[in-house]
């Protein structure tokens, strides 16, 4: 296997082995937030554990792994879309700017979301 | 003129453990190909250098392999193109090594054969020859031009992980047949390529378009198989 990666690197093979990893970094994430939001109906003390986890995750380390969470759905979003785009035959050619466009929109929506999730913080 | 260094993936199973490299270091005249320079090795440096070759034009399709970590063909590409201070040279990977630089090519043909790679006609033929308008035959330029050199198949990932998998060159040949106005057998074709073997097996990495010698655009050519397979079967 590392036998194979030792090809060339292109455009594409960055593209798809980010995409693999941010979605496994998505089930990961979906998996946590199922737990977490399930307590919103166990009804154990009225949502209290809930409650608890949200003052948990509230702390400020949290805030900035929310941050790169956004990067990672923003990343596999886009480049999702340019995935579909290319499987239903549109744009093949123009794969690699497409690529970097989505980049420029999802670097734009990052630096306003990260300025939205870390205002609060900065005080 | 200028003095290059050739690291040469070697291997002969008679008498090698495990595959190793080999340099070689001479004077390369100006012209010259990756296949010129593995002919002058094998002709007056070392002669138990092995490797394909036929028609030293990018023509057979035999000579394919990697260099500097891309695949291409030995004959097509001109030593001075080839950036770096060696020039790394291996046999086409995600296909089993049967000495130096040649491959045993099977899974590659296999995946081929899976795809009826030939005419299918069920009408009787006609007086003459089966005919074809200039816009339906323009729709063929790229597929055709394909020499089964299997650059493409030995780059895609997909294929490296798992060889049943039929890979872009055969997936650009049913294309040639699937798009072919002449060809009755469109339902047949699409059948076999709609599998998990087929065309969902790829993942749009484009090694195999950046690998074609021939500028054949296979992911292009994998999508409109995908849409024909989707829209025939909803
Ligand atoms: C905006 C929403 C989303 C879009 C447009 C999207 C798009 C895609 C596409 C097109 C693929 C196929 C990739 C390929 O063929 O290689 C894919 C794979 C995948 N997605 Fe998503 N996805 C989205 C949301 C999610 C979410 C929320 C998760 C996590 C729960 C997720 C997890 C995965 C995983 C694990 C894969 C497999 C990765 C691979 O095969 O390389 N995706 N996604
Ligand atoms: S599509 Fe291109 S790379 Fe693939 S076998 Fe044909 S000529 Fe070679
Ligand atoms: S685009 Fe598809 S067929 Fe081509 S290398 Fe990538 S996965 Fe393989
Ligand atoms: S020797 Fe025939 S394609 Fe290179």
């Amino acid at each position: 296997m590392f036998d194979y990666l030792r090809y060339k690197w292109r455009l594409g093979m960055l593209a798809h082995i980010l995409h693999r990893l941010s979605g496994i970094v998505l089930m990961m994430y979906l998996v946590v937030h199922l737990w977490v939001t399930h307590y919103l109906s166990t009804g154990e003390a009225n949502g209290e554990t809930f409650e608890y986890l949200m003052k948990f995750f509230s702390i400020p380390l949290f805030r900035l792994a929310e941050v790169g969470l956004l990067g990672v759905v923003l990343y596999h979003a886009l480049n999702g879309l340019r995935i579909i785009l290319i499987d239903t035959g549109w744009g093949v050619k123009y794969q690699k700017t497409i690529f970097w466009t989505l980049c420029a929109i999802g670097g734009l929506a990052f630096l306003y979301g990260a300025y939205r999730f870390l205002f609060p913080l900065l005080g | 003129m200028a003095e290059r260094t050739f690291k040469i993936h070697r291997f002969n199973p008679e008498k090698d453990e495990k595959p190793y490299f080999q340099e070689y270091r001479f004077e390369v005249e100006s012209g010259w190909s990756i296949l010129d320079s593995l002919n002058h090795i094998k002709w007056n440096i070392d002669s138990s250098l092995n490797f394909r070759r036929s028609c030293r034009s990018g023509i057979c399709g035999s000579c394919a392999m990697r260099v500097n970590g891309e695949n291409a063909l030995a004959c097509e590409t001109q030593v001075k193109n080839v950036k770096g201070s060696k020039i790394k040279i291996e046999p086409l990977p995600g296909l089993a090594v049967m000495r130096d630089l040649v491959v045993d090519m099977e899974p590659f043909f296999e995946g081929l054969k899976k795809v009826m790679p030939y005419f299918v006609t069920k009408d009787s033929p006609p007086d003459k020859e089966w005919l074809q308008s200039p816009e339906d035959r323009k729709k063929l330029d790229e597929p055709i031009k394909c020499i089964l050199c299997a650059c493409c198949t030995a780059s895609c990932p997909s294929f490296w992980f798992d060889d049943k998998y039929v890979g872009p060159a055969a997936l650009v040949k049913s294309y040639r047949f699937v798009f072919d106005s002449r060809d009755q057998a469109r339902e047949e074709r699409l059948d076999i390529v709609n599998d998990r073997e087929g065309l969902w097996r790829c993942h749009t990495i484009f090694n195999c378009v950046e690998a074609c010698p021939k500028d054949i655009n296979c992911t292009q050519a994998i999508a409109e198989l995908k849409k024909a397979t989707v829209f025939s079967t909803v």
